[in-house]
């Protein structure tokens, strides 16, 4: 019933939907679960799907509102990814974008507020486009934009004041 | 900029950091930014800032994907607790008539779209069950062709545009959905100036395909067919009515 093309395709998404799902319950096996969850119903819903171009917004989109109706958001006192991120992958020496950790960046994202850091990461990190975001946020492009604009301020001045108390430390 | 452009707005600036924007708009912002000093170099910060998120990316992809999100697995998992819903969904589809006409014309056949039956069969059974004088294809009279649109776009999960054929003498009359063998389709019935009926069937394909305008006669029936990539189409009505394939080299050779 499956094509094996669905398949492949469905299964190369996999590591970008466990990706934003870390990002969202913030909890290693909440995160699988909703990712299991997610390709529960992509599979039972696959016959809705008749773009293969959006794919990975069609399946950001059930991830989203799963963790939505499923109120698996724990917030903030469960570990942070970014933390986990630290521990598990310590930066590699050659991981410095213009003097910038890269461990830093996904630090200061984790300390966005939500709807910020969702449009930002689908975005930045995962390449939806505008109009992508808008539907798996089920919110009209307009507020997407002023996210995203609100979510890049709030990240850099995370940066610029994480980058001034190391740099106070340093001395 | 241009005297008269569009003013540029914040959703240019982010969509100039995230390199989206249109080859003349890009230039206008840039022309833009080249004023504007502060902001300029504000938004090469905000691109680095997207340039590191992406190397982040990577930073956090996670350890090889467990066992429990194998498709395989999960299917297995879905198998077992969905074999009751299967029916309910399909009864709440209201497809019981034509599932029984496909599961008497087509005994065993229904559920895979297969290569060794001729293909749109099931559009020229649908035709023979619902299109004729009777009318009984028609659920959604042509007075309510707006609602039509919409329930066909949400049950195909896309848009499906009714086509206007009065051009060719073809009066619309109505339609319904349907469900075929290979997902949700539905089907548009149009007068013909002397009393017969064609009918625009249309259905989502379970693997996309394109292929051009193709036909085949079967009995009293003409269906011509063609297939979009996402959709799969027929025009089908009597073998002796010329508007058969007047309607479908129309609607196939429309973008």
């Amino acid at each position: 019933m499956f094509g094996s093309v669905s398949d492949l395709e469905i299964e190369a998404q996999i590591p970008a939907l466990r990706r934003f799902a870390r990002s969202l319950a913030r909890n290693r096996d909440d995160a699988d679960e909703l990712v299991q969850d997610t390709l529960l119903q992509a599979l039972s819903r696959w016959r809705q799907l008749r773009r293969p171009g959006s794919i990975r917004a069609w399946l950001f989109q059930i991830l989203f509102n799963l963790h939505r109706t499923q109120g698996r958001d724990r917030q903030r006192h469960l570990v942070r990814f970014s933390d986990e991120a630290g521990a598990d992958h310590p930066d590699p020496a050659g991981d410095q974008t213009q003097g910038l950790h890269l461990s830093d960046a996904l630090s200061a994202l984790s300390r966005l507020p939500q709807d910020q850091r969702v449009a930002l990461e689908l975005v930045a990190m995962e390449d939806l486009t505008y109009e992508e975001v808008a539907k798996v946020t089920e919110v009209p492009i307009g507020t997407v934009m002023s996210r995203l604009s609100r979510a890049r301020e709030r990240l850099r001045s995370e940066l610029e004041g994480s980058n001034v108390t190391r740099f106070r430390r340093l001395k | 900029m241009m005297p008269g452009a569009r003013p540029i707005g914040d959703d240019d600036i982010q969509a100039f950091i995230d390199g989206r924007l249109p080859p003349d708009r890009q230039l206008e912002v840039e022309a833009f930014l080249a004023s504007e000093p502060a902001l300029s170099s504000r938004t090469k910060q905000f691109q680095a800032d997207a340039q590191a998120l992406r190397a982040a990316a990577q930073l956090r992809s996670p350890e090889p994907i467990p066992a429990s999100l194998r498709l395989g697995e999960v299917r297995r998992r879905r198998a077992a607790q969905n074999l009751s819903r299967h029916g309910r969904l399909a009864a709440g589809l209201g497809i019981f008539a034509l599932g029984t006409a496909l599961g008497m014309a087509l005994p065993r056949q229904a559920a895979e779209p297969s290569t060794a039956r001729p293909q749109m069969t099931d559009a020229v059974v649908a035709f023979r069950a619902f299109a004729g004088p009777a009318g009984d294809a028609i659920e959604v009279p042509a007075a309510q062709t707006a609602m039509l649109k919409r329930m066909i776009s949400d049950h195909l999960r896309q848009d499906v545009a009714i086509p206007d054929l009065s051009g060719l003498g073809l009066a619309f009359r109505g339609g319904r959905l349907l469900a075929s063998d290979e997902g949700p389709g539905g089907m548009f019935v149009y007068d013909e100036p002397a009393g017969g009926q064609i009918a625009l069937y249309v259905k989502t394909l379970a693997s996309p395909r394109k292929a051009a305008l193709a036909s085949r006669q079967d009995g009293e029936v003409a269906a011509y067919f063609w297939f979009t990539g996402e959709l799969g189409y027929a025009v089908l009505g009597s073998s002796s009515s010329p508007f058969v394939k007047r309607a479908a080299e129309h609607l196939s050779a429309a973008p």
